[in-house]
């Protein structure tokens, strides 16, 4: 009688654990996936971050605001081919 | 009598239990079972949701990988017009911001979604934050901004959805958009951003970004100078074209005026055409140089054959009127004639082509679109033989009657500057494929028509032209326009199309100028320094004139690529 109880406590244990693995397991399924979807997110938040980053790269490479900084600032001219002249080893 | 009482208060509350599960019973058939799709399709309305994903869109570069577009978001205002909470406020704040947006309102007032704004300014965002509007919201959308504006004409822009409109955004909007991909989401009433379960319905791909020839750097110096020989001659307009005649590769496409692709608020439409392809003029004696092509490949003169151009500047040929600027020449070589471009010789020696002229024409490509493919390209017009009249021969031969595009002209004199083999233009990085192609002329047609181009240079009408230390061969063209349906002499179009080399590098340059204030301007005057200066820019750009300076090209070298 005492093995028939122990069996049938031992049945419904393994089956209760069964359940409870279950359900963690789709637990962290869930976990997991709302973890991927905030890198994700996260992920789009730095694409938008970069496209701005290029975008203020692009507004200092401006070849107009370049230009008038050497004219300007610098005291730059462009070369023209009579300033050229030709150059030796020595 | 006690115990039936008992019996009979047992059996009522039995009744009334029975009765009440047998309605809770009756309730679930009609729940679960009579009313079951209803409720399930209430469910999945809730908890599942097709979203459909658009990829970012794929980024244009120049030849040497400098961008030429780039992603931002812009922002877009909206309201949900059936669920207004302040709709005084809204009403009031769309009447004096933004009118149509108003009226578009009084029309859809029982809407669920209407924009009010899309692409706000950061003014215009401002002001709806500062009006504390809860019933205004805003939200991001995909949007280009364009770094280079002398760019604007070949890269275009896209429309208010983000889908290319103009130049290469439409050209290759396929290959930058991608294919958005739909996804089926589960998700419950809380879960706000996150999603349980997704499902591809349909995979989509990223954009591939495109690479085109043309040199930013190269376009920007250029596109300068072709706006100071507009402003210096108060001109129309103005545009010039490089390419490289052994790839056909297009290193730079400009023109002036052109427009601000980042504020497309007040666009005039005419600077959005790229004129270079779209546009066909009839341009003037720089088509003498295919006559002489023609005449010489078809025997029909020398170049040391004299000609009698009477020494006048208006005569009648065949019974014609000719006439010629600036002055009129006496006995001329054939090559002298193409030199200094002089109307009556030429048009001798068009009267002895006849209807083969026409048939070189299209040999060199006239008449017929390239191969670029632009939208919106001209394939211009050759007057064909069975339309002639009696002038007809006459004014094919110095450039009338026969409409090109300044790429049309360019492909041609790539011809030229390829020894007679034709190449295609494309504005592509790719690696051309080798093709067979015949050559159009003989090398030794080739050759003369090039040693008369480099005598127009060092004799002729373009003696501006000349660079030190590198071979120029041009042609210059002065064409009326037609005004009011008759051609004026003060309103002309003035080109001028050559070749530049030294050693191995080659390119082939078109400057265009339209319509330039003041009298007695020719091309000589106008489009040939322009010519010059772009060449100029070109050499010094791409290192060429500092080949023969050993040290001065290995320090260029070192600067480039210190490793």
């Amino acid at each position: 009688m005492n093995k028939k109880y122990i069996s049938l406590y031992i049945f419904i244990m393994v089956n209760l654990s069964f359940i409870f693995l279950y359900i963690y397991k789709n637990n962290t399924i869930i976990a997991l996936s709302f973890e991927k979807q905030k890198e994700e997110k996260y992920r789009d938040s730095l694409r938008e971050k970069k496209n701005k980053l290029m975008q203020k790269l692009c507004l200092i490479q401006n070849k107009m605001h370049i230009k008038q900084f050497a004219q300007k600032q610098l005291q730059m001219e462009p070369i023209s081919l009579k300033q050229i002249r030709t150059l030796t080893y020595e | 009598m006690n115990s039936s009482f008992s019996k009979a208060r047992t059996s009522l509350v039995f009744f009334v239990f029975c009765s009440a599960y047998a309605f809770i019973l009756v309730n679930l058939y009609f729940l679960q079972i009579k009313n079951h799709h209803y409720f399930i399709q209430l469910a999945e309305q809730q908890y599942h949701i097709s979203i459909k994903k658009t990829p970012e869109r794929a980024l244009i570069y120049d030849r040497n990988n400098q961008l030429l577009t780039v992603n931002q978001e812009s922002i877009a205002a909206f309201i949900t017009p059936s669920l207004l909470k302040e709709k005084s406020k809204v009403e009031k704040i769309l009447m004096t911001y933004f009118p149509k947006s108003y009226e578009h309102l009084q029309k859809n007032a029982d809407a669920q979604f209407m924009y009010v704004k899309r692409k706000l300014t950061d003014e215009q965002y401002e002001l709806l934050k500062q009006a504390d509007c809860a019933d205004i919201k805003f939200l991001k959308e995909p949007a280009r901004y364009y770094p280079n504006e002398t760019l604007s004409h070949i890269v275009g822009i896209t429309d208010i959805d983000n889908n290319g409109l103009l130049g290469i955004e439409l050209l290759y909007q396929q290959q930058l958009s991608g294919l958005p991909s739909i996804y089926h989401l589960e998700k419950d009433a809380r879960s706000g951003y996150f999603h349980f379960v997704k499902e591809t319905k349909h995979e989509g791909a990223i954009g591939k970004p495109v690479q085109i020839s043309i040199d930013s750097d190269l376009q920007f110096l250029i596109s300068e100078e072709i706006k100071k020989t507009v402003e210096e001659f108060q001109a129309q307009e103005g545009a010039a074209l490089v390419i490289d005649p052994t790839t056909g590769q297009i290193y730079a496409m400009a023109q002036f005026p052109t427009f601000n692709p980042n504020n497309i608020e007040n666009l005039n439409l005419e600077y959005t055409k790229n004129k270079i392809a779209t546009e066909a003029y009839e341009l003037g004696s720089v088509i003498k140089i295919f006559l002489g092509l023609a005449a010489l490949e078809e025997n029909l003169v020398q170049p040391d054959e004299l000609i009698d151009c009477e020494n006048k500047k208006v005569t009648y040929v065949n019974g014609i009127k000719v006439s010629t600027w600036p002055h009129g020449h006496g006995k001329l070589t054939f090559s002298e004639i193409i030199q200094y471009s002089n109307n009556i010789g030429v048009a001798k020696v068009g009267l002895r082509l006849g209807p083969q002229l026409y048939e070189h024409y299209c040999r060199v490509g006239f008449g017929r679109k390239t191969t670029l493919d632009w939208p919106g390209e001209q394939k211009g017009f050759v007057n064909p033989p069975h339309q002639w009249t009696k002038p007809s021969i006459i004014s094919l031969s110095f450039g009338y009657e026969i409409t090109a595009t300044l790429l049309q002209l360019a492909q041609a004199f790539c011809m030229i500057a390829n020894d007679g083999i034709p190449v295609k233009p494309t504005i592509k990085i790719e690696s051309p494929i080798a093709e067979y192609h015949p050559r159009l002329y003989s090398k030794k047609t080739i050759d003369t028509i090039k040693e008369i181009l480099e005598k127009t240079v060092t004799h002729g009408t373009a003696r501006q032209a000349a660079l030190q230390g590198c071979k120029v061969m041009c042609k210059t063209g002065t064409a009326n326009m037609v005004i009011d349906g008759v051609y004026n002499t003060d309103h002309n179009i003035y080109t001028c199309a050559g070749i530049i080399e030294k050693n191995s590098y080659k390119r082939v340059i078109i400057t265009f100028i339209k319509n330039a204030r003041g009298r007695n301007l020719f091309a000589s005057k106008v489009a040939v320094p322009l010519f010059e200066r772009i060449a100029e820019r070109l050499l010094i750009h791409d290192h060429i004139i500092f080949e023969d300076n050993y040290a001065l090209s290995q320090v260029i070298r070192y600067y480039n690529n210190p490793c």
